[in-house]
């Protein structure tokens, strides 16, 4: 790498002057030389010393900057190979979310109808157990009703039969009951 | 239930020693004996905690003596004082005459009538009663206006009720449903 530079800086140097001095059409012919010979070791010189001082730090300046550039360029690519398997990975969560989107909806679609079909049977049922209730209930009041209509005409039968038997009984009576006491003593007997 | 098993004891006691011509006899003395003590002025003196037992045996022994009953009756009472049984009286008492109407055959009965029964009328009613029982019956005759008409027998621990306050709760019953 080096020597390419150097060699074409002499090239340079060595036939640039030639062509401008022919394009000024010649001159002294040989102080023109010795000129150019001068000028080229000055040159050389000059080149030379460049090379010797400034030649390794240029290297390695160039060199770390090459490396830095490679590094950066490595990183990214890392980052933007990152940033691709990231942006898949989101691609395919999203997609994911979308069907978990979609059955959970379903789901809940399935569960409200089930919810529903549940309270209205529940309310049929309610309302069967209301009328069942309010059936007993009603039949319960009327047989209380009816019972106890049955109890008072009772105890006013029981109370005008105790008087009237008060009123009208007779030792007849009495031997009529003790005869019929008789009779089923003598029945439990003959058993 | 633990007072009649003790009665029952000491009137099974009473009876074992007995001759078959005395069980009646000694019925009714323990009957005397047992009114007696049973009269509330003297069963709280008896079972006051201030009189001593050889006190309360002594008054019982001139009990017995005054109502004239016979050595084994007074005996016998001496026991049932000794072990702290005279308010065990009554109940030995009929205890006793439960086991001698065992040994005799008989059996007691209580007749209750709604208007003073006439003698024919008691006497038809024991003599079903005795057919219906199989044992001679001893009746305990009573009158009871509630009964509006007929009569009730209580026999062996059963009821038989003809009376007409019966027929009426019956026929009561059956209106009211």
């Amino acid at each position: 790498m080096n020597a390419r530079i150097l060699t074409g800086a002499l090239l340079a140097t060595t036939l640039a002057p030639s062509l401008a001095f022919a394009a000024e059409q010649g001159g002294e012919p040989a102080g023109a030389w010795l000129k150019l010979v001068f000028y080229v070791i000055n040159f050389a010189a000059f080149v030379f010393v460049i090379f010797y001082y400034a030649g390794p730090s240029t290297s390695n300046y160039f060199k770390e900057r090459a490396r830095l550039i490679r590094s950066d360029l490595e990183r990214l690519e890392a980052a933007h190979k990152q940033a691709e398997e990231m942006a898949e990975r989101a691609r395919l969560r999203i997609a994911g979310l979308e069907d978990e989107l979609k059955k959970l909806a379903d789901e809940i679609a399935r569960e409200t109808a089930f919810q529903v079909r549940k309270l209205r049977e529940a309310g049929r049922a309610g309302a069967e157990r209301t009328r069942r209730d309010a059936e007993l209930t009603a039949r319960a009041l009327a047989e209380d009703g009816r019972r106890r209509v049955r109890a008072q005409l009772a105890r006013s039968a029981a109370s005008m039969a105790r008087e009237l038997i008060l009123k009208s009984f007779e030792p007849a009576d009495q031997e009529r009951l003790v005869e019929g006491f008789m009779e089923r003593i003598r029945s439990e007997a003959s058993r | 239930m633990k007072g009649a098993r003790v009665a029952r004891r000491y009137a099974r006691a009473l009876l074992e020693v007995a001759e078959r011509s005395q069980v009646e006899a000694w019925g009714a003395e323990l009957e005397k004996l047992t009114r007696m003590v049973e009269a509330p002025e003297i069963l709280t003196r008896l079972l006051s905690p201030e009189m001593s037992p050889e006190a309360r045996q002594e008054a019982l022994a001139k009990i017995a003596e005054r109502l004239g009953l016979s050595f084994p009756l007074r005996s016998f009472a001496m026991v049932v004082a000794r072990h702290g049984r005279i308010a065990e009286f009554p109940a030995i008492a009929d205890a006793y005459r439960d086991l001698v109407d065992d040994l005799l055959g008989r059996t007691r009965a209580t007749l209750t009538f709604a208007t003073q029964p006439s003698e024919e009328a008691v006497k038809r009613v024991v003599a079903g009663l005795e057919a219906l029982a199989g044992k001679k019956v001893i009746a305990t005759v009573k009158v009871d206006n509630a009964l509006l008409g007929g009569v009730t027998a209580e026999i062996g621990g059963k009821i038989y009720d003809g009376s007409l306050a019966a027929q009426l709760e019956e026929a009561g019953r059956r209106l009211a449903g």
